[in-house]
């Protein structure tokens, strides 16, 4: 064999073995299985045929063409050879079709694409981005030209004046309510000299008829007594204080009826425990306040204190003149609508870039990686080639050697002289 | 013995192979990404002019 020049490891039975897993796993790189020197003496039975046709003189002296043993050599060596080219064009047509499964052009063409499609992504997000945020242009611009027209139109030089949220002002209205009927049940449940919780439905009326009115009213026509059209400031403005003036004299009433209610000897002139609502309206309209008990008093001037503190929460809500709020309020959700969309818009396209450039990048690592393999399979492609030229340069010196071999013993065996070719480089 | 078989797979054609298609992805790659920078500084100039004076009247 090629390879087994070196020490006997192994069983030959156990080397063979090895010899033949190593072919059938490895067949493209295996080596050329070929007999040793030693064995092709033994096969072509060189020493006995040396010796045999020295004793015969043979060749003859003067021969000067090779004899059938040196002829024998050197077919044999050509038969290795032969196999040795089948085996290395084998492997070399192996080699060839992987190369040719990673074609430079064809990488560099798919990079292209691949690039193109990246770029081609890229652009198309941006298109699509921009078409969203124009939209988002022309809805927040048509409430910025509202904005403006209404201010000229009313005549307003002062941004609107309102707070960040209404959510605080309706809380303290719903205090309100929860305090005046508190306090307005204590009041009562003396009058009835009944208990604080039958007095809570009397409360609660009180206080819906006097905060209840007073917010609607408050928060729908109050502010038209700063609008710039007079009409409309004496109509709707008149209407409000009209209604105000009711809700105060609602409570008037109610000072009366508890006034009524808690007089000494009520319950004796008024068995069936009603009111006499017509001796109110009568000390009502004789333009006097009547009031008997300083208490009657003082849930008048509660009942009116909250009154004007729901007005003075629901004109806090909102800008003083009267849709000029609520018409910057929808202008600055706009504009902020806008400026968060800008923001987005920006990252989408950062995003969307750096996402595409790193997809460029990624294909340079695969285009390293389709290179590493090529240059491995070049390398293999190579060593084969150099196998193969050694492979061919051991079957010449078997070739020589054998050939020496053979001249030698037969010269050492005959008695006459060998041809002059003996004396020649084989 | 001498045996003449062509080796054309010297190692500098490799390299030079390898190289040139190394040389013209790059160039692709810069092309790519020159063409990309132009697409954001375009979409950017876009967005850009659409703006509002947003203050007091």
């Amino acid at each position: 064999m090629l390879i087994a020049h070196s020490e006997d490891l192994f069983h030959p039975i156990v080397k063979t073995l090895l010899k033949k897993l190593f072919h059938w796993l490895f067949p493209a790189i295996a080596p050329l299985d070929f007999p040793s020197l030693e064995d092709l003496k033994s096969e072509l039975r060189l020493r006995k045929k040396a010796i045999t046709n020295g004793r015969r003189e043979l060749p003859a002296s003067d021969s000067t063409e090779p004899d059938e043993v040196e002829i024998q050599i050197r077919q044999r060596i050509a038969s290795g050879r032969q196999k040795a080219e089948r085996k290395h064009e084998q492997q070399q047509q192996i080699q060839q079709e992987k190369l040719e499964t990673f074609q430079p052009s064809a990488v560099i063409a798919d990079i292209k694409i691949q690039v193109g499609n990246a770029v081609a992504d890229f652009k198309a997000i941006a298109n699509r981005a921009v078409v969203d945020l124009h939209k988002v242009y022309e809805k927040t611009g048509l409430e910025q030209k509202a904005l403006h027209d209404f201010r000229i139109k009313h005549r307003l030089t002062a941004p609107a004046d309102y707070p960040e949220s209404q959510l605080l002002h309706w809380g303290f209205i719903a205090l309100l309510l929860v305090i005046e009927i508190t306090i307005s049940a204590g009041f009562f449940s003396e009058g009835l000299r009944a208990s604080y919780s039958a007095a809570i439905p009397i409360a609660v009326a009180i206080s819906v008829c006097n905060i209840g009115i007073t917010i609607v009213a408050s928060y729908f026509l109050m502010r038209q007594l700063f609008h710039r059209n007079w009409l409309r400031k004496i109509v709707w403005g008149g209407l409000y204080l009209a209604i105000i003036a009711c809700v105060v004299l609602i409570n008037l009433f109610f000072a009366h009826v508890r006034d009524a209610m808690s007089a000494p000897g009520f319950r004796i002139n008024n068995p069936s425990g009603f009111v006499p609502v017509n001796d109110i309206f009568a000390a009502m309209m004789a333009g006097s306040l009547g009031l008997q008990s300083l208490k009657s008093y003082l849930f008048l001037g509660v009942t009116n204190f909250f009154c004007l503190l729901a007005i003075i929460d629901v004109f806090k809500m909102d800008d003083p003149y009267p849709g000029y709020g609520k018409r910057e309020r929808k202008a600055d959700q706009a504009y902020e609508e806008w400026i968060e969309a800008k923001d987005d818009v920006h990252t989408r396209l950062t995003a969307s870039r750096e996402k595409n450039a790193q997809a460029i990048e990624e294909l340079n690592t695969a285009l390293g990686q389709k290179m590493m393999l090529r240059r491995k399979n070049l390398g293999l492609m190579r060593s084969l080639e150099d196998k193969h030229r050694n492979t061919l340069d051991i079957l010449g010196s078997y070739e020589r050697e054998l050939i020496a071999f053979y001249r030698k013993l037969n010269k050492e065996s005959r008695s006459t002289q060998p041809p002059k070719y003996f004396d020649e480089e084989p | 013995m001498s045996i003449d078989t062509p080796n054309t797979l010297t190692s500098s054609r490799d390299d030079e192979e390898l190289g040139q298609m190394q040389r013209a992805y790059d160039s692709e790659r810069v092309r790519a990404l020159e063409d990309m920078r132009q697409a954001y500084a375009e979409a950017v100039a876009k967005i850009d002019k659409l703006s509002f004076t947003h203050d007091s009247p």
